[in-house]
């Protein structure tokens, strides 16, 4: 009875989605040109060859979510903008599971982001990369320019959390999660209860965006960000590796290291903000119920140049929604100066 | 507001009501440190559950001498370890060989050797 309901419910969806239901999971044409591990690096396909000028870029997307935010469709995504301008490469995290159980924290934001680095210097000749870093994908971008300053030439900071002080409800979550079981039993955080704490933060999120559904369902252009929104958010979760969210947890959320200027990498390199060179933006957005305006702030151990652009919007509107091209015109102008 | 109830407006205000004082009663229950804890109470009560039962399984298996699932992921972890470890050693060896391409070449501008008489060890480096 119940597998009919829920098959009687898919047919309805996949019915109403139609063509979109074959939506490719990123728009702009790609290629894998690196493979370590899970992690892959796509190299996005320009008219006229590689842009020798300036540096290339790399998107450095969140770990809890898919890289295909950025590149999400044609209208509005970032890859298809900066690609107009610079050479462009995104991380792909793939899909950790047990295996990735024991890799510590620091893996991620310095040995995987040097190394693919390493391989874009390589592959174009330039010796610093732009970075572009979404939501925790630019915690880890930051912590890297930290750590190799003189591999960074530009940074931005969208909607990425630095500062961890008074995180309010995450806090409260982050304070009562029970550690020590989960060190014990799992080898990863699963990526449907990484949704589901989300979720919980905006109990009638999920009420409203069906209300908003059954508004608009007949505007073609809605139903395909709506349908392109939902294959990135419920139908691609991504589990968080056990021993890198416990650090990410405790180091991060709970004790603010990075922030407090007490961060080490697991070799005991000290991660120093007063190191950085790389002139940094940071987009944030005044409705954010994620990573609020306070979380973007740098460290006061940092000295370099940075520049701040709030937008009334929230954290997937930053990305996705109509200040989105706002913040991705900004943000090529930041670049380019 | 969903339109599920046309133009009848005391039902559309009635469930305008109910989605007021849900939203109203949900958002102090998630920020409701008891509520919290308790939900993390469930969640490590649901770990520890999944320790026994993976603990329980593991030992049964190894009774059977089958390998257990706990052995079978630290074998994938040593995979990835020496994974991590074959590339971290080929990124270092192919930085060497850009490194020792570019010092012949150097060599080769500063004394003008044509290519063909190069020492062999570049055509090599340059294959890497």
């Amino acid at each position: 009875m119940l597998k009919d309901i829920d098959m009687a419910i898919n047919n309805f969806i996949e019915n109403q989605a139609g063509e979109y239901n074959d939506m490719p999971r990123g728009v702009t044409e790609r290629e894998m040109v690196y493979r370590a591990g899970n992690m892959k690096i796509f190299k996005f396909k320009r008219e006229g060859g590689d842009a020798a000028n300036l540096p290339p870029m790399l998107f450095v997307p969140s770990l809890i979510n898919r890289w295909y935010i950025l590149d999400l469709t044609e209208e509005t995504s970032f890859v298809n903008y900066f690609n107009k301008f610079f050479t462009c490469y995104m991380i792909d995290w793939g899909y950790p599971g047990s295996e990735s159980a024991h890799l510590p924290f620091s893996n991620f934001y310095h040995k995987y982001l040097n190394r693919a680095v390493n391989f874009i210097c390589r592959d174009t000749g330039a010796e610093k990369v732009n970075m572009l870093g979404y939501c925790i994908g630019g915690t880890l971008s930051y912590i890297y320019s930290c750590l190799e300053p003189e591999r960074v030439n530009k940074v931005i900071l969208l909607a990425s959390p630095i500062n961890f002080e008074n995180a309010g409800i995450s806090s409260l979550y982050a304070k009562t999660f029970p550690t020590e079981e989960f060190v014990n039993s799992m080898d990863y955080m699963p990526g449907p209860t990484i949704s589901n704490f989300f979720n919980n933060i905006q109990p009638l999120g999920l009420l409203k965006k069906t209300q908003m559904f059954h508004q608009k369902y007949k505007d073609p252009k809605f139903k395909k960000m709506y349908v392109a929104m939902e294959r990135w958010i419920s139908d691609d979760g991504v589990h968080f590796p056990a021993r890198a969210y416990y650090e990410f947890l405790s180091q991060l959320y709970k004790e603010n290291r990075l922030f407090k200027n007490q961060l080490t990498t697991t070799d005991e390199t000290a991660v120093d903000p007063s190191r950085r060179q790389a002139d940094c933006l940071i987009l944030n957005a005044t409705l954010d119920h994620i990573v609020p305006l306070h979380w973007t702030n740098l460290p006061p151990a940092d000295g370099a140049k940075r520049e701040v652009l709030t937008f009334n919007t929230g954290h997937v509107g930053i990305t996705v929604g109509k200040y989105g091209v706002d913040a991705k015109t900004k943000a090529v102008e930041f670049l380019k100066k | 507001m969903y339109n599920f109830f046309g133009d009848n407006d005391f039902m559309k205000k009635m469930y305008e009501q109910w989605e007021k004082m849900m939203g109203d009663h949900f958002e102090k229950l998630v920020h409701d440190e008891n509520f919290v804890s308790e939900m993390a109470k469930a969640m490590a009560a649901t770990m520890s559950g999944k320790f026994m039962s993976t603990k329980m399984m593991d030992e049964t298996f190894m009774a059977m001498n089958l390998p257990t699932r706990g052995e079978m992921v630290k074998a994938l972890q040593k995979l990835v370890d020496v994974e991590e470890r074959l590339i971290d050693l080929g990124e270092k060896f192919e930085d060497f060989a850009k490194e020792t391409t570019d010092a012949l070449t150097a060599i080769e501008q500063k004394l003008g050797v044509p290519a063909e008489q190069l020492p062999k060890s570049k055509a090599k480096s340059k294959k890497a």
